[in-house]
């Protein structure tokens, strides 16, 4: 055809004596052209129009997509909602969006979330309280107003109340109840740019609150499982403390039996030698012993007994208290064993625990620091009552050390050392340490010490005994 | 050295996206805040305006601003509308001198404002060739119902103060399709119903590509009879009818349809020639079915015009290639663009046209991140043509501002 008309322009033109029939060439073409254009552009029109439509549908499954991810990166409500009707604003583009949430008291529904209100519409908004009750009892609830449906009575209110023209609602369903309403419009409905809202906006509402409902869903049950994990959490902490505190009783309990067991081990090392308490706990009892060079040491306070009757006895036996509370201390430092007290007589022994080592020695500094302290303690105020002399006497010698008895057992020490040393304290003078032979032939090169011979001494039952005073040099 | 930085946002809220799109342009230039001269700044109607301007100067504080609410923004990399875009350039240019210059009171007195706008320009008396934008609020809305504030007449107004334009672009602002009142921003206030204008001089040169949107479809047809921007007759018959006549049935019965879909183009150059260069649209806004009238964005359809009605549309490959080698021949004049303007008409954008893609990107592909690209939507496209300045509908124009060769 194009060529059919190319050759008859062809024809006339070379002709060129047909005015009439150019003239009428020329209108047949501007009336093809006018045709051709008004086909072209009802083309378009029609390509523009279903490209809305499509793109629609597009826009509606791309609003979804963005729905996931807003889902993805918000568990709070109010920021799902934020976002999602940020979304719808902007991929259906529409001006205004709500979500009509139902206050659980009244059963009405509240505003609770709304975007691309400005400050008058928000003011407007405040406080307004809606009822749906009229879709409700429609079949198909939702809400479809554009320019050419035929308005409700309630249909006008609602648009006049949302200041929004055009508007599509559905409910937000929760089983047979419903939750909530969203609606979204138009303030203006004209192609291109705002076409008129129909069923495909309104197929997008209803699967957006879809998503809504499943979301709302899932952030109930995300909250409950938070409360959970937080009650769970709680319970866990209360039982963290619970043990805390148990743990924390019973590492007291376990200090207060080890101070108990140090005290008793104390008290157990008190009355006998390190070795004899470690048998007696292992065993339950142990063996007498006998030792074949130890040193013995007694000590005794002048007229203690006389004193009785002159202080008041509890005094003297806190006096007392005080000088063999000293002496234990002294004993321990010289790792000498007190052996027992009785009366006012201090018994000690050195060489028990061990063959090595001047234990002699130690025994005769334990002596002279225990003379020391009386004299000192003679000076003190609160002993002013009190005649302290005391005597001091040491043997070596051989014994034989064990435990006597069952329930308040002692340990001991015979043989005729124990009865030389007793002798020795009892024949030496006030304040000072008496030595036998033994003991001096032991000691006697030790440059700590200076001594005093006193010759031979009459003691009872033994005869004359040679005796030596010890100092410190 | 002149330099220039772009930050783009869509966050909802006005304030924060004000205070983030200044950021990253801040960023962008590289340059510290005090060396900023000028800030411009668009948004759309969605963000609360006062709380947008808020969000911007204080990140930039007291610097001069220029721009308004737009349909969507653009940068080199990113571009949206309908939603919660914004963009800021800021550009920090101590070898060239800025002029700025307003006049309120555009509605229903559209030739005054020109007037007396250009009258300022004119005194301002530049010692060498201004290089100017030109920003004006496109919705009247002074009586309550909608009225587009026409170009013609405010160019012909421009044009009686200033005799020769200088070399100039532009655009007519707006926020959205539904015509809410346009805000702009002006030096350090917020103002509506103005016209402005930046004035560029010194060593710089502003490049302009016009992109085409439409090509003529029909016959030449005449308007017998017009109301100002309302055309009443078409070759002696009534307008509606004639269109009705023309496109069917289906869009001829519909007014909605036929407001849309009728765009008439003026061939400002040999009306036998087919240039799409020479040709500038005009859209229809609606229909008066009383008096069978068309009503136009434009009033220079009057009596004794030739039009043809024109199919939108363009060819999507050939802007890629047109941007480049408009940009290939900037370089070739030994000039060095410090950034871009692009003025794209709202109804270009995919979502509103037969397009399957959006032209943006081929003219973000073609400058390639070579320099700073800002750009917004709008209603009417302004830019030379035959040595006049002109409004085009369905058109893109890129501006390319330059240092000039020493």
């Amino acid at each position: 055809m194009k060529e059919n008309r190319k050759n008859k322009i062809s024809t006339y033109t070379s002709d060129g004596d047909n005015l009439e029939e150019l003239q009428r060439q020329a209108a047949y073409y501007k009336q093809l052209s006018d045709e051709v254009a008004g086909y072209n552009i009802l083309v378009d029109s029609k390509h523009i129009i279903l490209k809305s439509e499509l793109e629609n549908k597009r826009l509606g499954h791309d609003l979804l997509r963005k729905l996931h991810e807003v889902v993805g990166s918000n568990i709070d409500r109010d920021r799902f909602f934020a976002s999602t009707l940020k979304l719808m604003l902007t991929t259906l583009n529409l001006d205004r969006a709500f979500v009509f949430w139902k206050n659980k008291d009244t059963g009405e529904f509240e505003p609770r979330w709304h975007k691309g209100l400005d400050k008058k519409n928000i003011a407007r908004l405040k406080d307004q309280v809606f009822d749906f009750q009229f879709f409700n009892k429609q079949i198909k609830p939702s809400v479809l107003i554009n320019k050419s449906v035929q308005r409700k009575e309630q249909e006008v209110r609602l648009c006049e109340e949302l200041d929004l023209p055009f508007l599509v609602g559905t409910p937000i369903r929760h089983g047979k109840d419903i939750d909530g309403w969203l609606i979204g419009g138009r303030e203006k409905e004209a192609l291109p740019f705002y076409p008129a809202l129909n069923h495909s906006d309104l197929e997008n509402f209803e699967i957006i609150a879809s998503f809504i409902r499943a979301t709302t869903l899932n952030m109930r049950l995300y909250t409950n499982l938070e409360r959970a994990n937080e009650r769970l959490a709680n319970y866990n902490k209360e039982l963290e403390l619970e043990v805390e505190k148990r743990t924390r009783d019973i590492e007291i309990s376990r200090k207060e039996l080890e101070k108990e067991k140090i005290k008793s081990d104390k008290l157990l090392l008190n009355i006998l030698p390190a070795e004899i308490a470690d048998e007696l706990k292992e065993s339950g009892s142990s063996e007498a012993k006998s030792y074949d060079s130890v040193a013995i040491m007694f000590t005794d306070f002048e007229n203690f007994t006389a004193m009785a009757e002159t202080v008041n006895p509890k005094d003297l036996v806190r006096e007392l208290h005080v000088c063999f509370t000293k002496f234990d201390e002294i004993a321990n430092k010289y790792g000498i064993e007190k052996i027992k007290t009785i009366g006012d007589s201090y018994m000690a022994v050195g060489g028990l625990n061990t063959i090595e080592g001047d234990f002699t020695a130690d025994v005769i500094r334990a002596g002279l620091d225990m003379q020391a302290f009386v004299r000192k303690r003679q000076k003190k105020e609160e002993a002013k009552d009190f005649s302290l002399n005391m005597r001091v006497g040491v043997h070596s010698g051989s014994v034989v050390a064990g435990i006597v008895g069952v329930d308040k057992f002692q340990y001991d020490i015979w043989g005729d050392a124990v009865n030389m040393a007793s002798r020795l304290e009892s024949a030496a003078p006030n304040g000072t340490v008496n030595i036998s032979k033994s003991t001096y032939e032991l000691v006697k090169d030790i440059p700590d010490f200076v001594f005093t011979y006193r010759g031979k001494v009459k003691t009872k039952r033994k005869g004359d005994i040679e005796m030596w005073l010890v100092d410190y040099s | 050295m002149a330099s220039f930085g772009v930050g783009y946002s869509e966050m909802s809220n006005s304030f924060d996206a004000g205070i983030m799109a200044a950021k990253r342009a801040v960023d962008s230039a590289d340059i510290p805040v005090d060396a900023i001269d000028l800030c411009f700044l668009f948004c759309t109607s969605r963000h609360e305006a006062d709380e947008f301007f808020n969000g911007v100067r204080k990140v930039l504080g007291s610097v001069n601003y220029f721009g308004g609410f737009a349909n969507g923004t653009i940068t080199g990399d990113r571009f949206g509308y309908d939603g919660y875009q914004t963009v800021v350039g800021v550009l920090s240019a101590k070898e060239w001198d800025l002029h700025l210059f307003r006049q309120d009171g555009i509605a229903f007195n559209e030739f005054e404002t020109g007037l007396k706008l250009f009258q300022q320009v004119k005194e301002a008396d530049f010692s060498t060739d201004p290089q100017m934008i030109l920003f004006f609020d496109a919705v009247n809305r002074q009586q309550g119902r909608f009225q587009m504030n026409f170009v013609t007449p405010f160019l012909d107004g421009a044009k009686q103060a200033i005799g020769t334009w200088p070399n100039i672009a532009g655009a007519r602002l707006m926020g959205d399709m539904k015509f809410k009142p346009t805000f702009q921003w002006f030096k350090d206030e917020m103002i509506q119903n103005s016209a402005t204008a930046l004035a560029i001089t010194g060593n710089v040169t502003m490049d302009v590509l016009r992109l085409e949107g439409c090509t003529p479809a029909s016959a030449y047809h005449t308007v017998t009879e017009n109301d100002g921007a309302t055309i009443l007759e078409i070759d002696h018959e009534p307008a509606t009818d004639f269109i009705a006549n023309l496109l069917g049935p289906e869009i001829g019965s519909n007014y909605e349809k036929m407001k849309f879909f009728v765009t008439m183009g003026k061939n400002l150059g040999d009306k036998l020639d087919r240039d799409k260069a020479s040709y500038v649209n005009r859209m229809c806004v609606g229909i008066n079915p009383k008096r069978k009238g068309i009503v136009m964005a434009e009033m220079d359809l009057e009596e004794g015009s030739d039009f043809q009605l024109m199919r939108r549309g363009f060819e999507k490959e050939m802007i890629e290639s047109e941007v480049t080698g408009f940009l290939e021949k900037i370089k070739l004049q030994g000039k060095s663009p410090v950034f871009g303007m692009y003025l794209n008409c709202a109804g270009r954008a995919m979502v509103y046209s037969q397009n399957e893609t959006e032209d943006v990107t081929y003219v973000q592909n073609a400058i390639a991140g070579e320099f700073p690209l800002i750009g917004i939507y709008e209603a009417g496209e302004l830019a030379m043509i035959n040595g006049d300045l002109q409004v085009f509908d369905w058109t893109g124009v890129l501006c390319v501002f330059s240092k000039t060769a020493d």
